[in-house]
């Protein structure tokens, strides 16, 4: 069931996070309470929360229902901006894709806040994603380099917990299982040397 | 918000209820009081204390003492939590907290080393498949000019 969160009440949220992790989650929890249903955080920004912020997102993706999601922002002081929606005094941007989402749900993190739970998508998903963009999209050296240490963070801190079976599937289905044997084998040699 | 129920962990299990009653119990570090798993889970306190009274039967979950009228479950299969963690995650602020200064070292070791140099020649593109998994991810990976990259570096908050 939505509830009515008032700009307040957002500003207030906002105020209380200590990190900027921490605020993607307390507003994905808020939105997700205003439309009344599920909403995933994606992307950068799923990938910042799993990281503890060691990465950096530009904005954070969303995956719920698109009006209702528009609806609430707006009446948080966000502003429309092409393609996203924006709060020029927090610097905050919000790109709503739908309600399709490229991974699985029962894979997402649910993730406590003081403010509600809040789903992020899953570490298989969101390291597939990443391999997917190194081969097939074209990628400045920096964005490139950004990509590395998502991957390289993301599987220090889950590769021993991943749902092999399921990231198998998605890996032979986007055709990243070559990308993906050599992260591994490169993150084991790493864990190798530190260990010396 | 319902937790998502693996089609899996329903038919290992034999009841979604149970799987949402399992869940936040698998993916804690510590025990939790039924109203925690109820308010985790969403599911009916009354079913929680239904499927922790069967698990408990069984010998799959624990309850403790937790103070003064109030009593702490725990899943005491460790097969069991395995299992669940693969499959239904959730994330806890407080296990959050315990695990950074770990997890902050290791990044930091991380970060001390070379970048990877990736050689993404030595991964052979499939033009049929680079066709299908870009439509796929089309909007994902798509950024309009004004989600640039200039935005990234730390936000400011009101």
């Amino acid at each position: 069931m939505a509830t009515r969160i008032t700009k307040r009440e957002v500003e207030n949220t906002v105020a209380s996070a200590g990190s900027k992790p921490e605020t993607i989650e307390y507003l994905g929890a808020l939105l997700g309470r205003a439309v009344g249903e599920d909403v995933v955080i994606v992307g950068g920004s799923a990938i910042e929360i799993h990281t503890s912020g060691r990465t950096a997102s530009a904005d954070i993706d969303v995956i719920g229902p698109r009006a209702s999601a528009i609806e609430a922002v707006e009446s948080w002081g966000f502003v429309r901006a092409g393609r996203i929606w924006r709060r020029e005094d927090w610097g905050i941007d919000f790109d709503f894709l739908g309600e399709h989402m490229t991974g699985s749900r029962s894979k997402t993190v649910l993730r406590e806040t003081p403010y509600g739970p809040v789903r992020v998508l899953g570490y298989e998903d969101s390291l597939v994603k990443r391999f997917v963009e190194l081969k097939y999209w074209p990628t400045a050296p920096d964005w490139r380099a950004d990509l590395i240490r998502q991957i390289q963070f993301l599987l220090e801190d889950y590769g021993d917990s991943l749902d092999e079976e399921y990231l198998a599937f998605v890996a032979k289905r986007d055709g990243v299982v070559d990308i993906l044997a050599d992260f591994r084998e490169r993150r084991s040699r790493s864990v190798e040397r530190r260990d010396e | 918000m319902p937790l998502p129920v693996d089609p899996y962990l329903a038919a290992l299990f034999g009841s979604e209820t149970r799987v949402r009653t399992l869940a936040p119990l698998a993916n804690s570090p510590e025990p939790l009081t039924a109203y925690r798993i109820a308010a985790l889970s969403d599911v009916n306190r009354i079913k929680v204390y239904a499927e922790l009274a069967k698990l408990a039967r069984a010998g799959v979950v624990r309850e403790r003492p937790g103070g003064p009228h109030r009593s702490l479950w725990e899943l005491i299969d460790d097969d069991v939590r395995r299992i669940f963690r693969r499959r239904i995650r959730v994330f806890w602020s407080e296990e959050r907290a315990r695990s950074e200064p770990d997890r902050a070292r290791r990044a930091r070791e991380i970060l001390a080393e070379p970048l990877p140099e990736i050689d993404l020649s030595k991964y052979p593109v499939d033009p049929a498949k680079a066709a299908e998994v870009r439509a796929r991810y089309a909007k994902e990976f798509e950024r309009p000019p004004e989600k640039g990259p200039s935005r990234k570096d730390g936000w400011r908050r009101g």
